[in-house]
């Protein structure tokens, strides 16, 4: 048995549990200054519906919740992808680019090692860009129009996947850049890109369980119930 | 405490049997497998084993030279242990970890594998996160882009033994994605920027 999140719970209180979870707020344009009012209140005058809100909340929290049938089959799709397309950007627009700047001060100081550590990291931004393009192209339409699944061409395990490399990668680039570099490159720059990758790192697995939890059972519904 | 894996390579079943005996009665090893000649002994370097037990009367004396230079490249942990049935020459047996005699005691025996093991743990901190120098040799192929079928040809070995490198590096570098292990090479000068694809 565990908690779970409910309308009826304060905002803050949810954020006390997880201060992760702040990250839900731009995601949907809700908006900061919400003083002691319910998640569900918060939703309504947001336009978010407070079923899904709560459901990315709780899967985003408790590792071991397991949407019910009922709970996907209530998920407005649109809200969804809108929740899916923020999270993209943010990774790209807002992480990575942060991240990347911290990368380029650090391999200025490399000497020829920079450029090695530029390159890596621009594959990985690369890829991770790729990754997100393909979810964004072929599968998000068909979800936005709510039209048939039987004509999308994807795959859709094969694209949750795909965050396995993305994890890994950043993994590798968090160990290159810790232990790896020699010791006198800019150790405080370093250790400063260490928590930015590794809170990044957090949130991009966690969104990889939202679209294996959420999307991925939503899609198989939608497809009436084929594998 | 992880137990050690000992396996044993020796062609006599009365030498063998009476081993694996002294062998499972010490708590802190394990029985891992017995080779009754080198011909099985392809498995040793991925099943992880810790102590090697063999008979040199059973090679000649070039033959065992290569042999325990080729298993400590594939396996850099691993001890190897004589067990002298007859008379080994010095230039031999100082080329093994250990010698446990015939009429050595059970506690003696022990004694000496736990020696093994305790010099073991002491360097596990420095030494066992540097690579091997067959590791390295796998290493800079995956960084100049080959798939594990060609280093397998390039290199003599099999494809499982390559598997089984690759696996370790990335134990011991923690670094799993090519790329990844690719910069580790550069910044390890293992391979210049130009050799790359």
């Amino acid at each position: 048995m565990h908690t779970i999140f409910t309308e009826k719970q304060k905002l803050t209180e949810l954020l006390e549990v997880n201060p992760q979870l702040i990250l839900m707020l731009p995601r949907f344009d809700m908006k900061l200054g919400f003083g002691e009012k319910r998640v569900g209140e918060i939703c309504h005058a947001s336009g978010v519906p407070s079923e899904l809100f709560l459901l990315l909340c709780n899967v985003y929290t408790f590792d071991s919740y397991e949407p019910t049938e009922e709970e996907i089959a209530s998920i407005d799709g649109k809200m969804l992808v809108k929740y899916l397309i923020a999270s993209h950007d943010y990774y790209l627009n807002h992480r990575l680019k942060h991240i990347g700047k911290h990368v380029e001060r650090i391999a200025h100081e490399s000497g020829n090692i920079g450029s090695i550590l530029i390159n890596f990291f621009h594959e990985y931004s690369n890829e991770v860009e790729e990754h997100f393009k393909e979810e964004e192209n072929t599968l998000f339409p068909i979800l936005l129009q709510g039209g048939s699944f039987e004509k999308g061409k994807f795959n859709l395990k094969e694209m949750a996947g795909g965050h396995g490399s993305i994890e890994d990668k950043l993994s590798d680039l968090t160990n290159i850049i810790i232990k790896y570099l020699p010791a006198d490159i800019m150790p405080n720059e370093r250790i400063g890109v260490w928590f930015d990758i590794s809170q990044l790192s957090k949130d991009i697995r966690k969104h990889a369980i939202i679209e294996e939890k959420i999307l991925i059972p939503y899609v198989e519904q939608k497809r009436g119930g084929k594998k | 405490m992880k137990k050690l894996t000992v396996a044993i390579l020796e062609s006599s079943n009365i030498l063998t049997e009476g081993l694996g005996k002294i062998i499972e009665s010490g708590l802190e090893f394990k029985l891992a497998k017995i080779y009754k000649s080198v011909a099985n002994l392809q498995s040793l370097v991925f099943s992880n084993i810790d102590i090697l037990i063999t008979n040199p009367r059973l090679f000649g004396e070039t033959q065992i030279a290569k042999l325990i230079h080729d298993w400590k490249e594939e396996n850099n942990s691993l001890n190897i242990v004589a067990l002298q049935t007859s008379y080994i020459p010095t230039q031999i047996s100082t080329l093994f970890d250990d010698t446990i005699e015939l009429d050595d005691d059970i506690q003696v025996i022990l004694s000496k594998l736990k020696n093994l093991a305790s010099k073991d743990l002491s360097n596990e901190n420095t030494e066992n996160f540097e690579l091997s120098s067959r590791e390295k040799d796998v290493l800079v192929l995956v960084a100049k882009g080959m798939q594990n079928k060609e280093i397998a040809d390039q290199l003599n070995i099999s494809i499982y033994t390559v598997m089984a490198h690759r696996k370790n590096i990335t134990k011991k570098t923690g670094i799993k994605s090519i790329a990844g292990l690719t910069v580790y090479a550069l910044l390890n000068n293992l391979i210049s920027q130009n050799e790359i694809k």
